[in-house]
């Protein structure tokens, strides 16, 4: 957590997760080099790096915007979203070699700056076949730069998660313009249809996985109708709750978490301070909720971090009416200590 | 994800699953058409002179290597003059209109930036 800008240690899970994403970063590159060198004598060893590590950067970008979504939509991919960071300050790297490569290969030889080279040697803004598709690639680069280079929990702290992730969420500007850079680019020269077919199903897949996790996310933001008694209103029997789990629940702007363990109900912010996280997904683990995506920790009954972690969250009113969780949606400040209710008292 | 950027990649979304694929259909739809043929010979390159009138000649460029240059001027050299014919691009037959000349010619292909000679082909009449 954020004692020291290092939520996410370098525990064994991490470890080998950066260990696969590397190896397969190697095996890939060697492989397509080989089989292209195999049947394409002629081609040169700077079009070989171009064309491995675009591929692969494009690859890699469609394996991490799929791992938002299928996340939410299934738990057994949490996993992947725990270093997804790294996955993608390494799709950047990669894609920033191609980038230079083909800027090397085709701007640096003349005259002029090859940067300025890039966007004035082709002109034909006004032609979507002969359209500088570079152009396209030059803007992503820049944003996955700003992305990679603002990934460390530092700037997250400093930029506060809201600016962080809104920042972060330019990957979907970004992944626009790379379909741009493929489509205007090399598959206006690629006779095989095989790069068309998978660029294809690569952005249907990517774009149901959004709107189906978007249109779910939606629909539990509707502010159902519901019994309302003084300021409580009625969220869920405490039977629906699994043990040392939660139900979230929206009345207001933002969700509830109200979690059940050791015989108690309390409810906290569904928001984690680090990531925005959903708390309520996560588990209470050693008597703290503990946020699925990056394990933030959190005590249920004050919404503040264990010590010597300084992160909070609102907490909110609860009792137990006839079996039922009652929530008062008014949040009280961030670390504000509040009563669980006893369920074994109650019923 | 707080309310508002959940809203925020939910309306990103449903606008991203409209542009995508219609960039994406028209960018195949408006795929230029590639000439089809028989390929110039890897690393072929041969110049000939097609016609000649009282006027004009007719040059044929056959040029089937990977150019590596910035820039590739087509100069005609003959004994009594050299002409500044065009540029290549790429592989392909080229066609170049010139002022009458009296054989042997050649081709030099230079890169103007790097002033530096690429290429050479002797110019072979038609019979």
């Amino acid at each position: 957590m954020a004692a020291s800008y290092q939520p996410v240690l370098w525990n064994q899970q991490k470890k080998i997760y950066d260990t696969v994403i590397v190896v397969l970063v190697f095996v890939y590159l060697a492989v397509f080099i080989s089989v292209t060198a195999t049947f394409n004598a002629e081609v040169t060893g700077e079009t070989l790096i171009i064309r491995s590590t675009g591929t692969l950067a494009i690859l890699m970008l469609h394996i991490i915007l799929m791992i938002g979504p299928l996340a939410r939509l299934n738990k057994l991919f949490l996993p992947l979203l725990y270093n997804r960071r790294h996955l993608g300050v390494m799709m950047f790297f990669i894609a920033a070699t191609h980038g230079i490569f083909s800027i090397m290969q085709f701007h640096a030889l003349g005259n002029i700056n090859p940067v300025l080279s890039l966007f004035v040697s082709n002109r034909h803004y006004e032609s979507l076949s002969k359209f500088p598709f570079e152009v396209f690639g030059f803007i992503a680069l820049i944003i996955l730069f700003l992305m990679a280079a603002t990934s460390h929990d530092f700037w997250l702290k400093n930029l506060s998660p809201y600016v962080w992730k809104r920042l972060h969420m330019l990957v979907y500007v970004a992944y626009f313009l790379i379909i741009l850079h493929v489509m205007l680019g090399v598959i206006q020269y690629e006779a095989s249809p095989v790069l068309t077919i998978l660029l294809g199903s690569g952005m249907t897949v990517i774009i149901a996985l959004h709107i189906i996790a978007g249109r779910r996310e939606h629909k539990a933001d509707v502010v159902p109708e519901s019994d309302t008694f003084e300021a409580y209103k009625k969220a869920c029997s405490v039977s629906v709750i699994p043990n040392n789990r939660a139900k979230v629940v929206t009345f207001g702007e933002e969700r509830i978490a109200i979690f059940k363990y050791d015989n108690k109900i309390s409810a906290i912010s569904n928001v984690c301070k680090h990531q925005n996280g959903p708390l309520g997904e996560g588990k209470i683990v050693d008597g703290c909720v503990t946020c699925p995506w990056h394990g933030y920790q959190y005590l249920p009954n004050n919404g503040c971090s264990p010590p010597p972690f300084q992160e909070k969250v609102a907490t909110y009113d609860v009792k137990i009416v006839d079996g039922d969780v009652w929530v008062n949606p008014v949040p009280y400040p961030e670390g504000t200590e509040r009563p669980p209710a006893m369920i074994s008292i109650v019923q | 994800m707080i309310k508002p950027l959940r809203k925020y990649h939910f309306v990103i979304w449903h606008i991203l699953a409209v542009l995508l694929p219609l960039f994406f259909i028209a960018a195949i739809l408006f795929r230029p058409v590639t000439p089809s043929g028989k390929a110039i010979g890897s690393n072929e390159i041969s110049a000939r002179i097609e016609s000649n009138t009282d006027s004009t000649s007719l040059v044929i460029l056959k040029f089937g290597k990977f150019i590596r240059t910035p820039s590739c001027v087509v100069i005609l050299s003959s004994p009594s003059t050299e002409w500044v014919l065009g540029t290549l691009d790429r592989q392909g037959i080229y066609t170049f209109l010139t002022p009458k000349f009296e054989p042997p010619a050649t081709l030099k292909l230079w890169d103007a930036i790097h002033h530096t000679s690429i290429d050479s082909v002797a110019l072979t009449q038609n019979h």
